[in-house]
């Protein structure tokens, strides 16, 4: 019986020293390297208690990538905030108690004399963490890179989309030459950006402002990561690969786990942002995080359901403005349902919900929404902070408190039975399955309109879909109603009406009118571009469209509470603002 | 043998060909877009397709997949880790997957033997009822909730391990004490499989003539029992021995997700829901070898542990 | 055959239970015989009779469920019953062996033969190299031809009686006293049975050994036992030396045992005799005769009494009221009145 024993045990033996050794390489050294650091660290803060470094931590979810030209998810986007610079930069400001943008690389906010051709003057002696200068042409170079018809890089758009530089597009296509496109670094510290048509300064200020894709990469890292045929770069997927031109240098990095943020000090912007070190921990499940910051692990955490009820009156909790608002999506072009064509059927919907058994008996946090455009989007001079909802125009669009008025709902539904011809209207209603709540929604939706109208009048189907299915359904009129949500920019609530255009390619909805495009042009485009009265008007009427065809039964806006830790003594208060959020490193850290 | 184990390999590849040309054709029908976001411009949607080759029919693109698939060139992830080669993702996340897994495994092996020799010892006592019943607990309350509850009460009330994984890299003492909760709750379930497997196997052994003669040869119960009885039921358990085995590189989702392992368990997940197909691919790739080799594996283990086998195959 | 009358074994008034699901199970119900020096027993009984179990007794391997009610087994002025588990280690193998019904599960299937047959030895602290050649030894002496290659074989690769033979020579590793067969043929082929019964036969006589053989076969027992007892329901209902219990019997149980045997001028027209009846449950033994049910014979009393030990002759005993100076004359059926002479014609010829 031994011989046969053998090699079995063997064949184990070597399998685990190989998974051993296999766990231990690599990425081994690597680690050892790290906490002799640390110890020298701990060593030097022993020293000079004085001083200590202060650490902020914080839980996120996976970084796909350090590459700002391909990177997706919202989470990057904070991270590459952290290591890159950019010419602007927008934060908090104390004396205004608002957003301010500032410049960063540039010298000043950008010049222009046209609202066409802005150009940005750089400061001398910018480098990259490692040394090498940033000039004017490598932001040039950076932005050629990121519109390169080859490496067809998801965040373009910014180039083209957000503010129409000259030929960026084409470019992108592969149809113009780079001489062609409106970026020019005239000299090491010149960069002029010549626009198609003139766009307001916030809209060019926030497309150039915070690291993000408009930051400059590190020219040799991008070329030295490139494939031969010059269609993708590795640029910005290793710890080796990510440079820093910003207020923090990336020094740790476990994919999907954990990444640690060094300052830089002596940048632009190293006196407004205050941690001097940031570790940023993957933590996907939120009673995991909920542990964490009652542990006092973490500085912030977003808190719903369970933990709402234990939370919710803290009153250290503060809210988020989502930018977004969701509803059910009518398919008002429904061969297989054609009431759903009927106005007054869409109104009966609108009116005959009940908001708050959603937003406070389901979500907890969310806000009730019988309107499209977000609290979170401003309108007029940014500085003065106006946001739109607060405008007397559009408080004077939408029924007053949570648009739950049952009578009035009863009515138009009257009104709609009989054009069903007096037969019962039945309704499918599409929602997520990814989340127990949306299923919980729709139920509660079900429930809300059937009590109201009448089981014999009115029955509500559900379908569960996973969202990118539900979306595809959507766009190619597979639905009756259906959940969703288009995220808006708050800079420019304008731009986001795209969405409700007949001609927007991605359109969950079935509102066409020519008036709306022809409005919704001329105020991101043409002649109401500059003129911030009209421009206002424009958006009441667009908005006025919407609510009285009813594309939509609107429903609420996202809004999350979240809990800092009594450490984190932000300077905004708590208050929320767009792009910046609650200004996170912006803090006096009290210990 | 040679011959046997050639020809098994040549079937391994083609179930491995058919099952990746499957995938392809399943995964490629799942509806939606790699670019999702509804907001973006349409030229950036259609370049990016194009670019993947995503535009063109379907068969073409399994042309356009074969032909990388037979020069082992699985590409790379488009939206996971984008720009990462798709076999240095599963390898980056390898190592971590194996510590934990392999713990475990040495966690439960021991445990899970013990407690079904002693069930199976002790048939019909309280013994083997408490045991019973804990193989039942643990089959039947998913290891999810044993792993949320393990973390609220031992790491987050007793304080006695660290809520997440420690971020170290090498394995030391406090990395250790951070694992100690994932091991646990990879290993409970695991555990009450062995346990009960063994105890059946087990107690039939115990009845089985060759004991009586070795008993009455002089052996006493404990020295039968380790001499013939174990020996005897442990060839059945390598139907699921080596499975575990193998098993230990495919990690697990949840689990991972509540103490922040960044193992492979979310790989897949991932990305199926980006839609990131060539990593897709490549991850089902990697478990449908583990899978046919563990298969392999058990089948030509019973010739090496099991002498009737062997010898048989040699007549 | 050398016999002595030195009792080794004594089995007296030997009850055993067995703890089930549905109740308590009195497989033996006061069994008492006793083993001398250098002879055979055999006995006999249908299954269930509780033949194994009073064996296994002896030998310590009971199975959990049973519980020794009553009555001891003397071995050596020792009472078995009350030994622990580790004195029966001592003892097992040793002093006293058993072997098994179905040689083709009673050897590990995994482990080398020549392995198996060491254990024995090796248990007993005898060193490797002089446990190997004692098991090579052993397998000559139960004739197993080419024993060192033979050695190093799997079970698997042995036939039926070469299994047994293998059995046989693990058993008598140790030199023991008492060997106990436990049907050791029943699963062997006609020729093989011979050939095993032989071997047996022949180291018995070598070794001097006491063998208790249990079968169901009464051909078996006319080759080679000295002295039978025979069980019906957990008792042993008559025993004497295999001449009395073939030519005299006097139980009706073992008068429908020796009918109901085809021998060999059986011809196929004539009618085996079967017993007519099941053994009872014995979860609910029977009161008085438990054989009445299934007795012709049977009397009233036979329903109500057990009947005692009626002594024939100084070696020949048996239970059944039958004998009672009271009870009718009741003649040994005449089918074996016919066989008894033709085994008498044909052993005077």
């Amino acid at each position: 019986m031994k011989q046969p024993k053998k090699p079995f045990l063997v064949i184990l033996a070597m399998m685990m020293v190989l998974t051993f050794t296999g766990c231990t390489s690599g990425n081994g050294n690597n680690a050892n390297q790290e906490s002799k650091e640390d110890k020298d660290k701990v060593v030097t803060e022993q020293k000079q208690p004085s001083d200590k470094p202060t650490v902020v931590r914080f839980s996120g979810m996976s970084a796909e990538t350090f590459n700002q030209h391909t990177s997706e998810s919202a989470e990057t986007s904070i991270l590459l905030e952290y290591i890159n610079g950019n010419l602007l930069d927008l934060i908090y400001d104390e004396t205004s108690d608002n957003i301010k943008f500032v410049s960063n690389h540039a010298t000043d906010l950008p010049a222009t004399t046209d609202n066409k051709v802005w150009t940005f003057k750089l400061k001398e002696g910018l480098k990259w963490t490692d040394g090498t200068p940033i000039t004017a042409r490598d932001y040039e170079y950076s932005y050629q890179m990121l519109l390169d018809p080859k490496l067809t890089n998801r965040n373009a758009f910014v180039l083209f989309d957000n503010i129409p530089i000259v030929s960026a597009n084409k470019y992108f296509k592969g149809e113009a030459k780079w001489e062609e496109v409106g970026i020019k670094a005239k000299d090491d510290l010149t960069l002029e950006i010549a626009l198609e048509t003139e766009m307001p300064e916030i809209d060019v200020y926030s497309v150039f402002a915070q690291g993000g894709s408009t930051s400059p990469i590190h020219k040799q890292l991008y070329e030295a990561g490139m494939k031969p045929d010059h269609s993708e770069t590795t640029y910005g997927t290793t710890l080796e690969q990510v440079p820093s031109s910003g207020t923090y240098r990336l020094s740790e990095w476990v994919r999907d786990q954990y990444r640690v943020f060094e300052k830089n000090q002596d940048t632009p912007m190293s006196a407004v942002y205050t941690p001097d070190r940031i570790e940023s921990r993957v933590v996907s499940e939120s009673s995991t995080r909920m542990q964490l910051w009652e542990k006092g692990e973490i500085e912030n955490v977003s808190i719903s359901g369970e933990q709402f009820d234990k939370y919710g009156e803290d009153p250290r909790v503060v809210y988020t403005e989502a930018e977004s608002v969701w509803g059910f999506y009518v398919n008002t072009e429904s061969k297989k349902n054609p009431i759903l064509g009927n106005n007054d059927l869409r109104k009966a919907l609108y009116y005959g919900i009940d908001r708050d058994k959603i937003t406070k008996g389901i979500f907890k946090t969310f806000k009730s929404a019988p309107y499209y455009i977000s609290t979170i989007c401003m309108v007029g001079d940014y500085s003065d902070g106006q946001r739109y909802r607060e405008t007397e125009a559009a408080k004077a669009n939408i029924p007053p408190g949570t648009g739950y008025e049952p009578e009035k709902a009863k009515e138009y539904f009257e009104k709609a039975y009989q054009a069903n011809g007096n037969k019962k209207i039945t309704i499918e209603l599409t929602y997520f399955d990814s989340q127990e709540t949306m299923k919980r929604t729709a139920e509660v939706a079900e429930e809300l309109y059937e009590n109201l109208f009448g089981k014999d009048k009115l029955d509500i189907k559900l379908r569960a879909m996973p969202p990118s299915a539900a979306y595809d359904a959507y766009r190619d009129g597979n639905f009756e109603l259906g959940i969703g949500a288009i995220t808006q920019n708050a800079f420019n609530p304008w731009s986001s009406m795209k969405a409700w255009r007949t001609d927007f390619p991605n359109r969950s909805h079935r509102f066409s009118s020519a008036e709306f495009d022809e409005l919704q042009k001329r105020t991101t485009t043409g002649d109401l571009l500059l003129k911030p009265e009209e421009r206002l008007d424009a958006l009441v009427k667009m908005e006025k469209m919407l609510l009285d065809y009813v594309p939509q039964i609107p429903l609420f806006q996202n809004n999350n509470a979240v809990l800092f830790q009594d450490r984190m003594d932000l300077k905004g208060k708590g208050k929320y603002f767009p792009v910046i959020k609650f200004a996170p490193l912006q803090v006096n850290i009290l210990e | 043998m040679l011959r046997y184990i050639s020809q098994r390999l040549i079937a391994m590849a083609i179930t491995l060909f058919l099952i990746i040309s499957l995938l392809f054709f399943l995964v490629h029908s799942m509806p939606g877009s790699i670019v999702n976001d509804p907001m973006l411009p349409i030229d950036i949607k259609e370049r990016i397709e194009a670019k993947y080759h995503l535009d063109k029919p379907l068969v073409v693109q399994y042309v356009y997949f074969l032909g990388d698939f037979l020069t082992f060139n699985f590409g790379d992830s488009i939206k996971v880790q984008p720009k990462v080669p798709v076999f240095d993702i599963i390898k980056d996340k390898l190592p971590i997957t194996i510590q934990l897994n392999i713990l475990a495994l040495l966690f439960t092996l021991p445990i899970g033997v013990i407690c079904g020799i002693m069930a199976a010892l002790k048939k019909n006592t309280a013994t083997d009822h408490g045991l019973n019943m804990m193989v039942v607990l643990f089959i039947s309350v998913p290891s999810f909730v044993i792993a949320a509850l393990l973390q609220y009460i031992v790491a987050f009330k007793w304080e006695l391990v660290p809520i997440l994984l420690s971020a170290e890299q090498a394995l030391t003492w406090t990395k250790f004490k951070s694992m100690i909760l994932p091991i646990l709750a990879l290993s409970f379930g695991e555990i009450a499989i062995v346990t009960r497997y063994l105890r059946a196997e087990l107690c039939e052994t115990l009845n089985s003539d060759y004991m009586l003669l070795a008993r009455t040869k002089g052996l006493s119960q404990m020295q039968a029992t380790l001499r013939h009885a174990i020996r005897n039921s442990f060839i059945p358990l390598a139907n699921i021995f080596i499975p575990m085995i193998f098993s230990i590189l495919s990690g697990a989702i949840v689990i991972e997700n509540i103490f922040s392992v960044p193992g492979l368990g979310s790989l897949s997940i991932n990305a199926i829901n980006a839609l990131d197909h060539p990593l897709t691919i490549a991850v089902m790739f990697f478990y449908s070898l583990i899978a046919l080799i563990s298969i392999l594996v058990v089948d030509l283990s019973y010739g090496i542990i099991d002498p009737r086998i062997r010898m048989g195959g040699k007549k | 055959m050398t016999t002595n009358n030195e009792a080794i074994l004594q089995v007296n008034d030997l009850h055993i239970t067995f703890n089930t699901f549905s109740g308590k199970v009195h497989a033996v119900r006061g069994v008492q015989f006793d083993l001398r020096k250098g002879e055979t027993l055999a006995i006999v009984g249908e299954s269930g009779s509780g033949k194994s179990v009073t064996n296994k007794a002896i030998v310590g391997i009971l199975s959990k469920n049973a519980n020794i009610e009553r009555g001891n087994i003397i071995y050596r002025g020792a009472d078995l019953t009350q030994y622990s588990e580790r004195q029966f280690t001592q003892i097992r193998g040793s002093k006293i062996s058993m072997i098994f019904q179905d040689p083709m599960s009673s050897l590990n299937p995994i482990m080398k033969v020549g392995k198996q047959i060491m254990e024995a030895l090796r248990v007993r602290n005898i060193s490797k190299a002089e446990a190997r050649q004692r098991a090579i030894e052993l397998m000559i002496a139960v004739g197993i031809p080419d024993p060192e290659k033979r050695f190093e074989q799997y079970p698997f690769q042995f036939s039926g009686g070469m299994r047994q033979r293998i059995v046989i020579a693990i058993a008598l590793a140790c030199d023991p006293e008492v060997l106990i067969c436990d049907e050791p043929t029943t699963a062997l082929d006609v020729t093989i049975q011979a050939q095993i019964l032989d071997l047996i036969k022949q180291i018995q006589k070598e070794r001097d050994l006491s063998v208790i053989f249990i079968t169901h076969d009464l051909g078996v027992v006319a080759n080679v036992a000295d002295r039978v007892a025979v069980m019906y329901a957990g008792k042993i209902v008559e025993y004497g030396t295999v001449d009395e219990i073939f030519y005299n019997p006097k139980h009706p149980y073992t008068w429908s045992l020796l009918v109901s045997m085809p021998d060999l001028d059986t011809s196929s027209s004539d009618e085996l005799l079967v017993i007519p009846g099941t053994p009872p449950n014995m979860l609910y033994p029977p009161k008085g005769d438990a054989f009445a049910p299934r007795n012709r014979y049977a009397m009233r009393i036979d329903y109500e009494e057990d009947p005692p030990m009626y002594r024939v002759s100084d070696t020949h005993y048996a239970a059944t009221w039958l004998l009672h100076p009271n009870a009718p004359k009741v003649e040994i059926p005449d089918v074996l009145k016919k066989r008894i002479a033709q085994q008498t014609e044909r052993l005077v010829r």
